[in-house]
Order: C-alpha cells, then structure tokens, then sequence
C-alpha cells in the first residue's frame, strides 16, 4: 500500500516551488537597501545626501595621499568571488 | 501528466540577470555623474567610466605594480556573479589612473571596497588623488544603494593610519580569522 509521503520525492517540481510561510507578526517590509532603486530615487537620494560632508574631498583630507607611495588596496594575490 | 510551471526557465534567469545588469549599470552611471561634480568642486578634474575593454587594454601597460591582479580576468569574474558590483575606472587626459572594484553586503548596511590599484606611473596625473577620487564614487554609489557605511576590505599596514586619521574618519576592525578592514558611516 502507498502512503502518502512516499509518492512524493525530492525531485518532484511541487518541492522545488515549496514557499515557507508567513512568520508570525504578518510580512516585514524590505529595507530600503535590498530594493533596486529607481534612477529617480537615486537621484532624489543624491540629492538629499548633497550636504553630508565628504572628508576625503576637503583640502586636507586631498593632501592625506600625496605622499603615499602607493594607493593600492586589496589582497596580495586575486581571490575569486562566491556566487552571490 | 504534464505540468505547466516547471520549477527553473534558464531563459528567464538570463533574462533576469541581464535586465539586473543593465538596472545597475545605469545606477553606477547616476553615481558617476554625482561623484564626478563633488571632484570637480574639489578642485579634482576626473572622468569616471565603467572598467570597459580600453580601461583593460590600458591596464595591462602598467609596469612596475605592486601587486599582479588579473583584471582581464577579474571583471569577467565579477560581472557574472554581481550585477550589483561597484567599479569604476578613473581616466583624465586619457590616462586610466585608477581601478577599483567592490560589491555591496547582501543584507547589511555596507558598501566594500575590494580591489584599488592605481596606476604606477609617477607620471600618473591623478597620484595621490586616486584614493579621494575612488571614496567619492564609492560613498555617491552607497548612497544610491541606501546603504549607511562603507568598508575598505584588506587595507594596506602603511596606509591604515591614514584612513584612519582625523580628516578621513575610517576606524579599523580586525575579525577574528578574517582579513581586516577599515569602516566609516557616511
């Protein structure tokens, strides 16, 4: 006799399409970050970003390097990236 | 019996992935033209472009690196694992002065700088100017991404006190079996 776990395998498409469901408290919304802006939004927030300071721009903070024999940064030797 | 949604379209993921491409190519663009004003009320002329074919022809000129990172190599690399990659190659007078390459945090806060070499020419007319010019699209790229701090990854010894200093405002965290890096809320 078949029961009914066993007609289902691993490789059965409805698994694949499994969605967990909801957690408690009802559905977060995302964070500003994980949603792709559009270029209006990005521009909006350039533009309300326009005022923060940028230390590396001011006269001093363009003098910091001038000196610097090198301006490299990163590993010695080129690390592959996992797949996002 | 047949059914109608199958699980995966390998067309539709491609399709994804190119239209993913294209959407952010057109945001680092956005943060390119920022950053390239912010430059220039600094007194910095720079043109900021993506690390195309002549940016990697004129990579491969460099002598006397540091360090011997396959550019070639590493942008094919990236684009095909992070449409969401930060890059920018810095040119004046059609020198390539600078590369850089980095990505944003899945879902943390924070934009990081990976890979920066510039170019070793000391006739380069952005020395000293590269790092400044390479923060500045990298904050105007985080802002566009809404995130709130970015990282320099693997920092060089010598160069740690300077990212650190007064004027520039990183702080250094060392992780525990980890490379460490220098952070900065923007």
């Amino acid at each position: 006799m078949r029961t009914e776990h066993m007609t289902v395998s691993s490789s059965t498409p409805d698994r694949a399409r499994y969605v967990a469901p909801p957690k408690p408290g009802g559905r977060k919304r995302p964070a500003a970050s994980d949603v792709t802006p559009t270029l209006e939004e990005a521009k909006r927030r350039l533009a309300a970003a326009a005022s923060r300071p940028q230390p590396w721009l001011t006269p001093e903070g363009l003098a910091m390097f001038a000196d610097a024999p090198s301006e490299d940064l990163g590993p010695e030797v080129y690390r592959r990236p996992d797949p996002e | 019996m047949d059914r109608p949604n199958m699980p995966t379209n390998p067309q539709s993921a491609v399709h994804s992935r190119s239209r993913a491409e294209a959407e952010y190519r057109n945001l680092r663009g956005v943060a390119f033209q920022d950053a390239t004003a912010f430059l220039l009320a600094a007194g910095v002329r720079a043109e900021l472009r993506p690390i195309d074919a002549a940016a990697l022809a004129a990579a491969e000129l460099w002598t006397g690196r540091r360090v011997g990172w396959p550019w070639h190599l590493m942008i094919p690399d990236w684009r095909r694992n992070y449409p969401k990659r930060f890059e920018v190659a810095i040119w004046r007078d059609g020198v390539l002065c600078a590369l850089a390459l980095g990505r944003p945090a899945r879902k943390a806060p924070h934009l990081s700088l990976y890979y920066l070499e510039r170019n070793p020419d000391p006739a380069n007319p952005l020395r000293g100017q590269v790092t400044g010019a390479v923060l500045a699209t990298l904050r105007a790229y985080a802002v566009v991404l809404g995130k709130a701090e970015l990282r320099l990854m693997d920092p060089l010894p010598a160069l740690i006190p300077r990212y650190c200093s007064a004027a520039f405002g990183f702080h250094l965290v060392t992780p525990a079996a980890e490379a460490p890096y220098c952070a900065r809320s923007i």
